[in-house]
């Protein structure tokens, strides 16, 4: 059971890393888009940023207000570096803790190709490549639901910086 | 915005708060005395990522970086694909979790000097009706392990081309970590371990909760 874990995590980064208009994918709207962003989160479930908990909304839940949040974020690339779990008994649960680096896009571009700069110098933006600025260092922890075929399976995801390198303009 | 320390409630926040500090301070005097927190189905295990992105400093340079107390014993399963190795290095229940802490390096960790240079995430575990708490922060080396896992290595690699580093011990330094425990309340308002995942990293001096103003 534990050699799914992998893929899991791997798929998981990989959805945090989505490009909305990439060679590899496309979305046809900004919601198929965003609500790929972690789908394997349960709606309810605990979602802490950076020591930040996400506070559902009666109109909006956890998961929702989550990828809202993800998608004011500049494109990122995650790396998975380690991980490590344990089934706890009796429960149908995994807990994972995880390590992994990540970098972010430095053209001060959105996941939407927006940017807010009013005079935009290059107005003709031929290929949006992101500008990969250093590695930040993360650290995760999830619980799961043992059933990993389920398409929502995690109840709790706690995501912490470890490490923001110097060079970074990204407001943590 | 960025905080240190998150907290679902008032009553998590000082059972945890109280967990940790208790916890490390025996971890660093007397691993033996945390036992009683261990029972039969409690797992643990640790983790290496030697990649993992920190501040390279003066004094920090790599040859201050050693590895070589936890290697033997990392359970850092992107790199373990065998079934039989996966499982080989988790110890499940006191006895075994206890010889694993003694395999790790004696500690220094300054929670109670400089609390702001650890941070910690706090929140419900619903199936067992426990907690999960998140510590991540720095730890000194303060002595090599009580005991050492050469002869284990010896006998299942022969010796054939370890024969130099073997009688070696590795440098002592400093190192970062975050460790993930899951709580349970126990019999008498005791609690139960059942789940403690410890990740072991290079030491980085630059800590992100620290730059970020409340």
């Amino acid at each position: 059971m534990n050699q799914d874990i992998k893929p899991f995590l791997k798929t998981l980064l990989a959805s945090l890393d989505a490009q909305y208009n990439s060679a590899a994918q496309s979305f046809t709207n900004v919601e198929s888009y965003a609500t790929q962003f972690g789908s394997p989160l349960k709606r309810e479930a605990a979602i802490i940023v950076n020591g930040v908990p996400i506070v559902p909304s009666q109109a909006e839940d956890a998961k929702l207000q989550f990828q809202k949040k993800w998608l004011g974020m500049p494109n990122s690339s995650h790396q998975l570096t380690s991980f490590d779990c344990h089934l706890i008994p009796g429960t149908n649960t995994f807990i994972i803790n995880f390590a992994a680096r990540v970098k972010f896009d430095q053209s001060g571009k959105t996941r939407l190709g927006e940017s807010a700069d009013l005079i935009q110098e290059n107005s003709i933006v031929k290929t949006a490549r992101p500008i990969w600025g250093s590695w930040f260092g993360v650290n995760g922890n999830l619980v799961i639901d043992s059933n990993l075929n389920a398409p929502e399976v995690i109840n709790s995801f706690d995501y912490r910086f470890t490490y923001v390198p110097k060079d970074t303009n990204l407001t943590v | 915005g960025s905080q240190a320390l998150f907290f679902q409630d008032e009553d998590t926040k000082n059972l945890a708060t109280n967990f940790v500090t208790n916890y490390l301070n025996l971890w660093d005097t007397n691993r033996a005395n945390l036992m009683v927190l261990y029972q039969n189905e409690s797992q643990f295990s640790m983790q290496l990522d030697t990649s993992h992105p920190h501040l390279i400093a003066d004094g920090n340079s790599s040859s201050n970086i050693d590895f070589g107390n936890y290697m033997p014993n990392s359970r850092n399963l992107t790199r373990i694909s065998s079934g039989k190795a996966r499982m080989s290095k988790v110890a499940v229940g006191a006895e075994q979790i206890y010889k694993s802490f003694q395999q790790l390096p004696k500690t220094k960790h300054n929670l109670v000097e400089d609390p702001t240079s650890f941070s910690m995430e706090c929140y419900k575990y619903a199936p067992l009706n426990g907690i999960v708490i998140s510590v991540h922060g720095s730890f000194e080396e303060a002595a090599q392990p009580e005991v050492s896992d050469n002869s284990t290595s010896q006998s299942s690699r022969g010796g054939r081309f370890h024969s130099q580093s073997r009688n070696k011990k590795p440098n002592l330094c400093k190192k970062s970590f975050d460790r993930t425990f899951i709580v349970l309340p126990g019999p008498n308002g005791s609690m139960v371990v059942a789940s403690d995942l410890l990740l072991i990293r290079p030491f980085t001096i630059d800590i992100p909760w620290t730059n970020s103003h409340p």
